[in-house]
């Protein structure tokens, strides 16, 4: 059974294509609900306006496994889904996948090889590209320029980079699913303090010092138990990216490994290739040598290397903001004694390293070509702002409610600002200095609670939000490396090109395997100088080009 | 048992039971490993200090899991789905079976009713038709879109029909000439002196639709009608963490909740081990039968 499904997965990944490069034509049997009131829209645009009468629209959602529920609630009867009503929208589901993306993409990509795809849905950016080159979405040029309201242009402003990735021959075919990356993937020097105050060592403040504890804290015996039973540094199977990725550990070096950056001619250079990239490799071979890394680091996951964290047994981490969430809190509350605290990653070159943003976008909100108010998808996204930041905000409903559920989630368009949760922080920082919650804005509010509850009764359920976004946070950091320009962000935003589909899972691989090898000492260092080579010949040459014809296409 | 008579013999016992004993163990420890993760503390399983006893022990999850109305729907259907799958599907099998059990003299065109069946085994028209056909059938988002599509499993036709071939012709000669018909026979002879090979092909289809989850996962609509298996993959199955969006690795904070999932894998998985002792005794006897008689 097993075997035949996977084929069968080939077959239909094949037939998929197949069936959308020949076009679809006959997909014309749009519903024509409401078509007389397109007229009466079109004098009268309102950016928040109501359906009268109401219009039904088709849609496919995908749930994220963590969504709960108020009691009595569900996908189809919530804050958000009552709402839309009120709106004149009458959401039918086709279906719904309330698990992991893959699975949610997975059968969506079923649903567009069948032909019969709903007039709403959300999708990654391979399907954008296939849908838009199949004729099946529908311009929303026209619609976004009219209804968007000055909040939803303002996070594009920000982050321009998103929208030109939905947009084709300079028309635009889907809002992106903006998400604010600095919080998310941008990477901060975690450091146990508890151990450094055992072990009689200073605040890492330079690289030297960073090498140094990561050897104090392998040979030093921090955890008291006389045992060599400890590492320098957390690191998993995926060495770059993943979780817990060095690409923290990269950037010291001024290496920005899987990502592609700008050159001082402008042209798009990927970073993995870098000669910075095999300074940073050798030292992590040297580590290795001398027992800082995990001796099984090539086999452990995420997960695995969170156990490690959460059992004493690391006291640095390149991570995200959130890391203090899981699987830190987690350690905290094991070991009491535990403190962990964010830093700012130093360069090799002294000062503040930069640090590497993946790109902001990943997933994208489109309209069924043919669908008579294309405009719907805009208006959701200027609801969703409206909701939780506007005028009549009202965060409880319709953000996070009183029993720390969040609501938002249940919004089928959402979005963000880049730097939201950065201003967040300063925000909340400002209130707790003088006390005065009142000027917050009901999410920033959630926050300024959960610090107290920590700070005045312990709770350890917050202790992650405290050191996240609280004043000695790990935003606080990010926002002083958003502010001194020190964030390199991703500079390809286009969908997957011809050349990336086919090579690039083998090209990363291969980058995975080398870079594992080196630093087991398997091969040696110069064997990075062979990697770049076979890269280039096995494809990314090529790569390199056509992201570059991308980049030349974007001005 | 007769005593050990040489040495020899002996090694050989003593080597052949520690081998089958570690096997045995090697099954085994898996799954102790999810009871005791299922029956500790979050802390203690989160830092990966559980083994094969519970730390902490606590029936916490059990009691969350027992309470949640997703788990106990998705465990409904998939109990539904076994029930009606196999009924239908062993119903099927055996009306298949018994026609082409009997030689081209006795049924017309036997070899091509066969090559037709086993032709389905061979090739097969792909995701997307067989989701199309399901589709325009109306069937999408009902339980018989689990049943129907894999109602008749071939490989087990074929294992019945060879059964029922390794059958003594003279037993139903004998029922003829006491004025039974084919189908008498069949309920009255064929199947009762097949239960060894029913009871396998059936525990094969109880399995089967116990554990299958991908139709449900792209057939059903709506988690209400998942069945349980698609109900674990969707909340044990983590995306791999190299290309999680931002959000998403954020909520690996709240579903790395590992003590739940541990007991919904353990309450998923013992209807089944429950199944298993009772039916396994006929388990060796309906496989070799029906490959060596013939």
């Amino acid at each position: 059974m097993k075997g035949k499904q996977s084929l069968s997965f080939i077959l239909s990944t094949l037939l998929l294509t197949s069936v959308i490069l020949s076009g679809c034509g006959e997909n014309k049997n749009v519903k024509s609900e409401g078509a007389s009131e397109a007229k009466q829209q079109e004098t009268t645009i309102n950016p928040l306006g109501k359906y009268d009468p109401p219009i039904d629209v088709t849609a496919a959602k995908f749930i994220t496994q963590d969504v709960k529920y108020p009691d009595g609630q569900s996908e189809e009867n919530n804050a958000w889904e009552s709402l839309y009503k009120e709106m004149g929208i009458n959401l039918k589901y086709d279906w719904i996948v309330k698990g992991t993306d893959a699975q949610y993409f997975q059968k969506l990509n079923v649903t567009i090889a069948s032909g019969d795809i709903p007039d709403l849905m959300m999708v990654n950016s391979t399907q954008l590209k296939q849908l838009v080159e199949a004729d099946m979405l529908e311009d929303i040029t026209d619609a976004y320029n009219q209804y968007a309201t000055p909040e939803v242009k303002s996070i594009f402003e920000k982050d321009k980079m998103a929208l030109q990735s939905a947009a084709f021959d300079n028309k635009l075919y889907a809002i992106p699913k903006t998400e604010p990356m600095i919080g998310g993937q941008t990477p901060v020097l975690w450091v146990r303090t508890d151990w450094l105050k055992k072990l009689n060592l200073p605040e890492p403040k330079t690289w030297e010092d960073v090498l140094n504890t990561m050897k104090a804290f392998t040979t030093q015996d921090p955890d008291g138990n006389s045992k060599q039973d400890t590492f320098g540094v957390a690191l998993s199977k995926e060495v770059v990216n993943g979780y817990p990725s060095v690409n923290g550990f990269f950037n010291a070096y001024g290496a920005y490994p899987r990502i592609w950056t700008k050159d001082s001619s402008g042209k798009l250079i990927y970073g993995s290739i870098q000669p910075e990239v095999k300074t940073a490799l050798a030292q992590l071979a040297d580590m290795y040598k001398a027992g800082e890394l995990d001796k099984e680091f090539g086999v452990k996951d995420g997960s695995k290397v969170a156990e490690s964290l959460v059992n004493d047994r690391v006291g640095l981490l390149f991570g995200p903001s959130w890391a203090v969430q899981w699987p830190l809190q987690d350690n905290k509350k094991k070991n009491n004694e535990a403190e962990w605290r964010a830093l700012a990653i130093p360069s090799i070159d002294g000062g503040d390293a930069a640090v590497q943003m993946p790109f902001g976008a990943s997933f994208y909100f489109v309209v069924k070509k043919g669908v008579t108010h294309p405009e719907i998808v805009i208006k959701m996204a200027n609801l969703f702002t409206e909701k939780l930041y506007g005028q009549s905000a009202d965060y409880l409903k319709y953000g996070v409610d009183a029993e720390g559920i969040t609501t938002a989630k249940y919004s089928f368009v959402d979005l963000a600002a880049p730097d939201k949760d950065l201003k967040r922080s300063q925000n909340v920082a400002e209130a707790l200095k003088n006390t005065d919650p009142s000027k917050l804005n009901p999410e920033e509010k959630s926050t300024y609670d959960k610090i107290i509850t920590f700070q005045q009764e312990g709770d350890l359920n917050f202790y992650g939000e405290t050191y996240q976004s609280g004043p000695d946070g790990a935003m606080m950091v990010l926002q002083k490396l958003w502010d001194g320009k020190k964030i390199v962000s991703e500079g390809y935003g286009g969908a997957p090109t011809e050349t990336m589909g086919e090579k690039k899972a083998t090209l990363d691989k291969m980058e995975t395997e080398i870079f594992t090898k080196i630093i087991y000492g398997a091969a040696s260092i110069d064997s990075f100088d062979k990697f770049v080579e076979d890269w280039k010949k096995l494809g990314g040459e090529q790569i390199t080009k056509e992201v570059n014809e991308w980049n030349a296409s974007q001005k | 048992m007769v005593e050990g008579k040489s040495l020899g013999l002996k090694l050989f016992r003593i080597f052949n039971y520690t081998l089958l004993i570690s096997l045995a163990v090697v099954c085994l420890v898996p799954l102790i490993h999810i009871l005791a993760v299922s029956l500790s503390s979050n802390v203690a399983a989160s830092a990966g200090i559980v083994k094969l006893w519970p730390k902490d022990l606590t029936f916490k999850s059990y009691a969350f899991v027992l309470s949640k109305g997703e788990f106990l729907l998705s465990l409904w259907i998939s109990v539904k789905r076994v029930l009606i799958g196999t009924v239908v599907s062993m119903l099927l099998t055996i009306l298949i079976a018994y026609p082409l059990s009997k030689s081209g003299r006795e049924l017309k065109f036997r070899t091509g009713y066969a090559w037709y069946f086993v032709f389905t085994i061979l090739f097969s028209g792909g995701l997307i038709p067989w989701y199309m056909t399901i589709r325009t059938t109306g069937l999408l988002d009902s339980i018989w879109a689990l049943v129907l599509p894999n109602a008749v499993p071939v490989f087990n036709v074929i294992l019945l029909l060879n059964f029922f071939r390794g059958l003594p012709k003279e037993l139903e000669e004998a029922a003829f000439v006491d004025g039974s018909g084919y189908w008498k026979t069949l309920w009255r002879i064929y199947v009762p002196l097949s239960m060894p090979s029913i009871a396998t092909i059936g525990l094969f289809t109880i399995v089967s639709h116990w554990n299958s989850w991908f139709d449900g996962l792209i057939l059903m609509n709506s988690q209400n009608n998942y069945p349980l298996s698609s109900y674990l993959q969707t909340i044990i199955v983590q995306s791999s963490l190299t290309n999680m969006s931002a959000e998403q690795l954020k909520n690996l904070a709240s579903v790395s909740d590992r003590t739940v999932k541990s007991a919904q894998i353990f309450v998923g998985a013992l209807p089944i081990l429950a199944c298993y002792p009772f039916l396994q005794k006929y388990f060796v006897k309906g496989m070799v039968l029906g490959g060596v008689k013939g």
